[in-house]
């Protein structure tokens, strides 16, 4: 299955979407620039003997966690598998060297978005402002406070 | 009241494909923010 990359100058978005079984390899280069990952759907495992945090599906994986599995030298890589129904996890690095702080929000009807807050549509559909965004999609920040509505995972990003 | 008229997401095409051993990535370089 395809990897679908959207580079916004604020936030780099992946879109990975994992066959059943399906085993790959990330290169320490490119885990250096991750902010965080969300996996949304399917299940995935280690697919060597290191030691594998519990994986929860809706759940907001900031950088910080993800090195809890490392060794204290870090891998050169690291590869994983998904399960025997696929996965799907929408990973955010950070462009030009910029960290970003991210708050993950579960929508489910409504919820404010706070001035100065851009949004990440990483699962579902979410309608801000008479806009519909879907999966990989980008809201920029505005000056003003706003209103989102839909369901899904949408991660803020400032 | 009228119900708000909802605009769908852009359909976009991404501008290029790059093959790797983990299968193709579609790259937006420059994807519509909303």
């Amino acid at each position: 299955m395809p990897i679908k990359s959207f580079m916004y100058p604020a936030v780099r978005v992946d879109v990975v979407t994992l066959d059943p079984d399906q085993v790959v390899t990330h290169s320490r280069a490119v885990l250096d620039d991750v902010i965080g990952t969300i996996y949304v759907q399917g299940t995935i495992l280690p697919a060597d003997d290191r030691t594998w945090p519990a994986i929860v599906n809706h759940v907001w994986r900031p950088r910080l966690s993800w090195d809890t599995w490392k060794t204290a030298e870090g891998p050169a890589e690291t590869t994983i598998k998904a399960g025997p129904e696929g996965c799907q996890s929408v990973c955010l690095s950070r462009t030009r060297g910029q960290g970003r702080n991210v708050q993950h929000i579960a929508l489910d009807g409504s919820a404010p978005i706070p001035a100065g807050w851009g949004v990440v549509v990483a699962y579902g559909t979410a309608i801000i402002g008479g806009q519909q965004g879907e999966q990989g999609n980008y809201f920029a920040p505005r000056d003003e406070d706003r209103e989102v509505t839909g369901s899904g995972d949408l991660l803020l990003v400032r | 009241m009228d119900e708000e008229e909802v605009k769908p997401p852009p359909q976009q095409e991404p501008d290029k494909v790059i093959e790797t051993p983990d299968g193709p990535v579609e790259v937006f370089r420059f994807p519509k923010e909303l």
